[in-house]
């Protein structure tokens, strides 16, 4: 391939990226955990793209294969030898999923953390999926279409997930909330209520 | 309603006014405090959901770095250590089995375990009998002047034994020697006197290394070959030596050799090189032997010796020292002595 060549496909590249650029860096940082995580995946995933983009043949369904290429990258990230991810992990701080500019540090940053926890809780691709799901609101159409499964397996993984969450969380719960349900018998709340 | 459906149902959203539900959740503690996880679950994804995001870095921005990213991959690609590490890090596996190889080949070469050594060699005859007047000193005496001093012999009701021998060879002359001042015919049993030592793997190869040095300089090919069977006969093989030099005057030993018998034989090729500095240094300084018949009869030792360097000279020695001794036989010796040419 000729360097005009390569120049004309890496602008076209950026042209298709262009429209999700935004949505794409705040999945990467919300998958990855923190902001510096998420930027790094973001490039490295664009890299990757850049370095396939010529097996990509239809455009339409840029979005779909990108964000295969992001949740992929997050994987291979996962797998890295533990002594690594030891290194990375003593060199980052806490994980603030999007770091969000808060208003209210102390109850937002509860609930971060418990998020935090509940979604590490998850393998590689349960934890794409959550995000996309609950965070970025994409439909169990196109999950299924970015994870090359039908509609009724990605329910099931998504009900698999929560599930897993759900159990990191519980011994989070607070105490004296355990023992007033017992008391004072269950309530639920509404913002229990996931979407499905 | 079950545990099991319960906890299904904590996922559904429209089951947030299932009476079967709250009723079991009132009832079962386990499910009620799942249910308080799923409330700070859904608490955490809604604020989250409601958070600012933080703002998002510029495509131009991000493209840049991209690029620069891309210019310094390509250049570190380009060096050997970096493909290596590429390599490794696109495959852990391959890196974690080159490890593990490596740490089984360490432990097994340098870590040491027990293993049986052979230290020397016995001869035992059984139910021999009454053997005479012969005394066991008589065998250390003759063993001893074979060379074999720290034998240990014993005579207990009709078994004799000889302990103490260091080859295979010598426990044979040692049965040899006894049959022969004994008299008696029964077949000695050879058996070997190990012991239990620790030792690594590299520590066991090299101690089976055996190394035969031999000094060929002025030594035909009959001597060396003599020379090396009583080396390897020393150390308790059998063996059959042949020793040919070529046109170059490069010296070949061929070796059959068996560790006792029966085995298999095994037949090495070995080159024996000069170990000198000269230009040459590879070959041998020895000529081919050269065979000078001089009729001695009748004749004085100064004509035998003159005769003797005329014919070597015409060999193209020159310089030969001959002298001519008388034996203890009255028969004559005459012993030439040739410089060893530098270049040849």
């Amino acid at each position: 391939m000729s360097k005009n060549q390569m120049q004309a496909v890496s602008e076209k590249f950026w042209k298709l990226l262009e429209p999700i650029h935004s949505k794409a860096e705040g999945f990467c940082r919300r998958l990855a955990g923190n902001r510096d995580d998420g930027d790094d995946l973001y490039q490295e995933a664009i890299l990757a793209a850049l370095a396939k983009f010529g097996t990509l043949r239809d455009e339409s369904a840029f979005k779909a294969w990108f964000y295969r290429i992001v949740v992929n990258g997050h994987k291979n990230h996962r797998r890295l030898p533990w002594w690594r991810r030891v290194i990375e992990q003593i060199g980052q701080g806490d994980n603030d999923i999007g770091d969000h500019q808060s208003h209210d540090p102390s109850e937002k940053y509860a609930a971060r953390r418990y998020l935090e926890i509940a979604l590490s809780a998850l393998k590689s691709n349960e934890r794409a999926l959550i995000v996309l799901y609950e965070l970025e609101g994409w439909p169990v159409a196109d999950l299924a279409e970015l994870f090359g499964s039908p509609d009724g397996t990605i329910k099931a993984r998504l009900s698999r997930a929560r599930q897993k969450m759900r159990k990191a969380l519980i011994p989070l719960v607070p105490q004296d909330e355990k023992n007033k349900r017992r008391e004072d018998g269950y309530e639920l709340p509404e913002s229990s209520a996931t979407a499905e | 309603m079950n545990c099991r459906k319960v906890r299904r149902l904590l996922n559904d959203k429209n089951s947030i006014n299932n009476l079967d539900l709250i009723r079991h959740l009132k009832a079962c503690p386990s499910c009620a405090r799942e249910a308080s996880a799923s409330e700070l679950l859904a608490s955490a994804l809604h604020q989250e959901l409601k958070a600012q995001p933080s703002p998002e870095t510029p495509l131009n921005i991000v493209r840049a770095k991209v690029e620069a990213m891309s210019k310094q991959k390509l250049s570190r690609e380009n060096t050997i250590m970096s493909h290596l590490i590429l390599g490794f890090n696109r495959r852990p596996r391959l890196l974690a089995g080159f490890g593990l190889a490596l740490m089984v080949f360490l432990f097994v070469t340098l870590v040491p375990f027990p293993y049986t050594r052979t230290v020397g060699y016995a001869v035992s005859f059984e139910k021999i009998g009454n053997i005479g007047g012969f005394a066991p000193e008589q065998l250390s005496n003759v063993l001893g002047a074979m060379g074999y001093n720290d034998i240990k012999v014993t005579l207990n009701g009709g078994d004799f034994k000889i302990a103490g021998l260091p080859t295979r060879q010598a426990a044979r002359e040692a049965a040899l020697a006894f049959q022969k001042l004994t008299g008696i015919t029964a077949e000695p049993i050879i058996s070997q006197v190990t012991q239990r030592v620790s030792g690594s793997l590299f520590a066991q190869v090299a101690e089976k290394q055996r190394k035969i040095e031999i000094d060929a300089a002025g030594m035909s090919n009959a001597e060396i070959e003599n020379a090396i069977m009583q080396k390897l006969a020393e150390a308790g093989y059998q063996a059959k030596v042949s020793v040919t030099t070529d046109a170059s005057g490069e010296r070949r030993v061929s070796l059959e050799m068996s560790r006792q018998a029966g085995d298999s034989l095994q037949q090495e090729q070995i080159t024996i090189k000069n170990l000198g500095n000269g230009p040459d240094s590879d070959k041998i300084g020895i000529p081919l032997p050269i065979q000078v018949k001089v009729e001695t009869e009748g004749k004085t030792d100064a004509e035998i010796i003159q005769e003797v360097k005329d014919k070597l000279a015409a060999e193209g020695i020159t310089n030969p020292e001959v002298t001519v001794t008388v034996g203890p036989d009255g028969k004559k010796r005459v012993e030439v002595k040739v410089q060893k040419e530098e270049h040849r």
